[in-house]
């Protein structure tokens, strides 16, 4: 089986619930027919011949991420024109070539640590420290961060947008979560306008810790994020993550765990090796005694679901969850799961987990029909959420159970930090989504 | 020729290129729909409605076939193919609008029970299994969706979608087995294996086996050089006809774990399928049907040459021989243009029913004379 490495509503080596690129790339296509001062003509083919008779070829067109954002041609697009934009190898570049002049910045994803650390054999906390200190004394990176600190921000944001659209009337809900590139990537290109209105608008930790460390404008830095997803190098190329008075993307490359391994294998990273540093201040999180925690209660897609639910059952209905497991109900299959809160036999506040593609389709298609009975949706293109994230590592000694495992047993808070970020500092916390119309040009590329 | 093809009936069915016809489970009824974006569905004319001289008439030559209904408000472009549950109380449209309408038997009429959209683009089949549990259907975004029936909410819900299927995918069929509806007790014993054949654009079949609460593909079957245009079991579900753009028709056997010949499965638990007889040399275009008829065992091809072709499987001589088929009819001007689908009647043995571009549908008798 051919593998594709952008989920776009994912794939997994050895899963089928994933959307490939779905058709030819139509950028150079329609690139070509600018440039060329052709008749104009279409050409005719045979109605079921399928091989097309000596098309020209298309001049080869230079497409960036950002054409791809902006094209209704496939869902997610061809991997090879894109990978080479966002690759470990552009940031070893850079490191190699330009030691001095930028401040190199690294961070890591909880997702992503959890599948290093099964790699190594190692404890998540442990492995945590050892590749921030081989990354600092080795590879002369010199911050590395962790994306689950600005997860904080994103968890309180989206707990605020949830109790004010359900204040109000419960205006726009079910709230979808938009932590997802590949389902972001999928509502806008295929779903238009009416499904943008439930959707978050919080940025996704990468995002709002890429403001972040790119706040000071004095800094040159370049900025590298370890996700577990290949869509993410999709989300850090979007325009709303321009930053036009530094003529820089906030993220400049996103690199998946997997590559991140593979680089780590070519400069001999020896996990063996006991010298540890935490990840640097400010960008952590701490406990009283000064031991680093690495993660949120809740899922390993980023626990959305679990502090929005036990937020909205105090703040709204005075239940205090704390203490409490949440409940699950499997619905269709195990990803997709319910949890309710129950006042006085009286269903008040419905949540769900919607992972896969196909179960994104089951609510896309409720809210269609007007029939979704959800307030929350906690919605991740991955089969069994970003733990499994389409860019994690793929060996047979990493499976997914363990990772799951680790990235449980990370050191976590109960409830995020509330982050207070003044005012002479803030940072945008939210962003836009537009339905992508879809092409014209798509009709002249039929195959029966 | 041992056989016969004898034309009963002929309907200028549209304008338009007819892309499919469907008899019902109890060969009552025939749908058909095409280019023009209408399901027409055909019976015998009720004979209460006929003055004597014409039954007799009608009788001698059984051209008593009309159009009974009209569904004219399902898709906005092109119905590439219908298809009905096996109780006959559905009829399932793919559309190149990219969606697919159910619709529910209402007394004489079919009224819209819920539209499936999900699919890209263009949907180019559906099929029903055996219980109505599961609604596949494909289409050129290169998926196989598999959709989920539930009964309280009488809509279905997206069960799986498959991309394994490098190209456009053309065809669906289910495996004849009846599969069981899932209760507490079956959920995890699974008595009965559903599997989905579909052929695809990148010149494979794939069979698609239900796996826990998800679909893998179980095998990939390989061997056509092009375009596999159609497929279909024969009645124990243990052979597979294909057809397909390289003019051949293709004979495949199952072979179950532990099976006779010592034929190894990659999987160690699906049935691998090996293909056992190549049957060319006699279609000079494109097949894009195949049918394998449940009552007599003759195999029908439809093809872009304009024919329809009929071919009976040998007796062997000796018990491990593989397999022969011999052409026994034919009609090589069977329409005027492409013959697009054909469908044999599953209750009247030898009646036969085909589509083409030129807008037509013709009722077939296929006549067996002893060898």
């Amino acid at each position: 089986m051919i593998t594709k490495n952008f989920s776009g509503a994912l794939q997994l080596t050895d899963l089928d619930d994933f959307i490939g690129p779905s058709q030819q790339c139509i950028i150079p296509m329609q690139t070509n027919i600018a440039d060329n001062s052709d008749d104009g003509l279409i050409k005719l083919r045979t109605k079921k011949s399928d091989k097309t008779e000596a098309e020209s070829t298309p001049k080869v067109a230079k497409i960036t991420l950002n054409d791809c954002l902006a094209c209704s041609g496939c869902i997610t697009s061809a991997e090879s024109i894109l990978i080479d934009q966002q690759d470990y190898r552009e940031a070893q570049r850079t490191i190699k070539l330009d030691p001095n002049k930028k401040q190199i910045v690294l961070s890591i994803s909880p997702q992503s640590l959890s599948s290093l650390a099964v790699r190594y054999k190692l404890d998540g906390l442990t492995c945590a420290r050892r590749v921030t200190s081989f990354l600092k004394t080795k590879l002369g990176i010199d911050h590395v961060y962790d994306v689950a600190y600005a997860r904080n921000s994103a968890l309180i944001e989206i707990k605020n947008e949830f109790l004010q659209r359900f204040q109000n009337n419960r205006q726009n809900l079910p709230l979808l979560t938009s932590e997802c590139p590949g389902w972001i990537c999928y509502a806008e290109k295929t779903q238009g306008e009416y499904i943008i209105p439930y959707i978050s608008r919080v940025k996704s930790p990468q995002q709002i810790l890429g403001s972040l460390v790119k706040n000071n404008p004095n800094e040159n830095i370049y900025h590298i994020s370890v996700q577990p997803c290949y869509d993410k190098k999709l989300e850090a190329s979007r325009q709303d993550f321009y930053n036009e008075q530094r003529q820089q993307y906030d993220i400049d490359c996103v690199i998946s765990t997997g590559e991140f391994e593979k680089w780590l294998v070519e400069e001999q990273f020896d996990p063996e090796c006991s010298s540890e540093l935490d990840y640097d201040k400010p960008y952590t999180m701490k406990d009283e005694n000064d031991q680093m925690i690495l993660t949120h209660r809740g899922s390993g897609s980023g626990g959305y679901l679990d502090y929005v639910f036990r937020s909205a059952a105090k703040d709204l209905f005075h239940i205090d969850m704390d203490d409490k497991s949440l409940e699950f109900k499997v619905t269709r299959n195990q990803d997709f799961r319910e949890t309710v809160l129950t006042v006085d036999g009286q269903v008040q506040l419905r949540f769900a987990y919607a992972y896969g593609f196909r179960n994104i389709q089951n609510i896309v298609q409720k809210l269609k029909r007007n029939k979704c009975e959800y307030d929350f949706v906690e919605i991740m293109a991955c089969p069994s959420g970003c733990v499994n994230g389409g860019g994690q590592i793929r060996s047979t000694d990493v499976t997914l159970d363990d990772v799951r495992r680790t990235y449980e047993s990370l050191p976590h808070l109960d409830h995020p930090l509330d982050l207070r970020i003044d005012e002479e500092n803030s940072i945008p916390l939210y962003t836009n989504y537009r339905a992508i119309e879809k092409s014209s040009s798509n009709g002249f590329s039929l195959k029966w | 020729m041992l056989a016969e093809l004898i034309e009963l009936q002929e309907f200028e069915a549209s304008e338009d290129r007819i892309w499919c016809v469907a008899w019902n489970p109890t060969g009552t009824l025939l749908a058909s729909c095409g280019s023009d974006k209408v399901i027409k569905l055909w019976g015998r004319e009720d004979v209460n409605d006929l003055n004597l001289a014409k039954i007799s008439s009608l009788y001698s030559g059984e051209r008593n076939w009309v159009c009974k209904s009209t569904i004219t408000d399902g898709h906005t472009r092109s119905i590439r193919s219908v298809a009905w549950s096996f109780c006959g109380n559905r009829l399932a449209s793919a559309g190149f609008d990219a969606k697919v309408s159910v619709w529910e038997r209402d007394g004489q009429d079919f009224v819209l029970q819920t539209t499936l959209e999900g699919h890209e683009n263009e949907v180019k089949d559906v099929a029903f299994s055996r219980s109505g549990l599961y609604l596949a259907t494909c289409g050129r975004d290169k998926s196989v969706w598999i959709w989920e029936y539930n009964e309280e909410e009488n809509d279905f819900a997206c069960a799986a979608v498959l991309t394994t299927h490098t190209q456009d995918v053309k065809h669906l069929k289910w495996h004849p087995q009846k599969d069981v509806r899932h209760s507490i007790l079956f959920r995890f014993s699974s008595p009965v294996m559903q599997v989905l054949a579909s052929c695809s654009y990148d010149d494979t079949i794939k069979m698609f086996v239900e796996d826990n609460d998800d679909w893998t593909c179980a095998s990939s079957l390989e061997s056509h050089k092009s375009t596999v245009w159609s497929c279909d079991f024969d009645v124990t579900g243990k052979r597979l006809v294909s057809c397909s753009d390289d003019k051949t028709v293709k004979i495949w056997h199952a072979y179950e774990k532990n099976n006779r010949e010592g034929i190894r499965s990659p999987s160690g638990v699906y049935p691998v399928w090996k293909c056992v007889c190549t049957i060319s040399g006699y279609h000079t275009q494109a097949i894009y049907d195949v049918k394998w008829c449940s009552l007599t065992g003759l195999i029908a091809t439809a093809s872009g040459d304009n024919a329809i072709r009929i071919f009976r499987e040998e007796e062997r001589q000796q018990m491990d021989a593989p397999p022969s088929f011999s052409l026994v009819a034919s009609n090589t001007h069977a329409h005027l243009q492409d013959v697009n689908r054909i469908s044999f009647n599953p209750k009247e043995a030898g009646l036969l029913a085909s589509c083409s571009d030129d807008g037509t549908i013709k009722l077939w008798r296929i006549e067996q004379r002893p060898s």
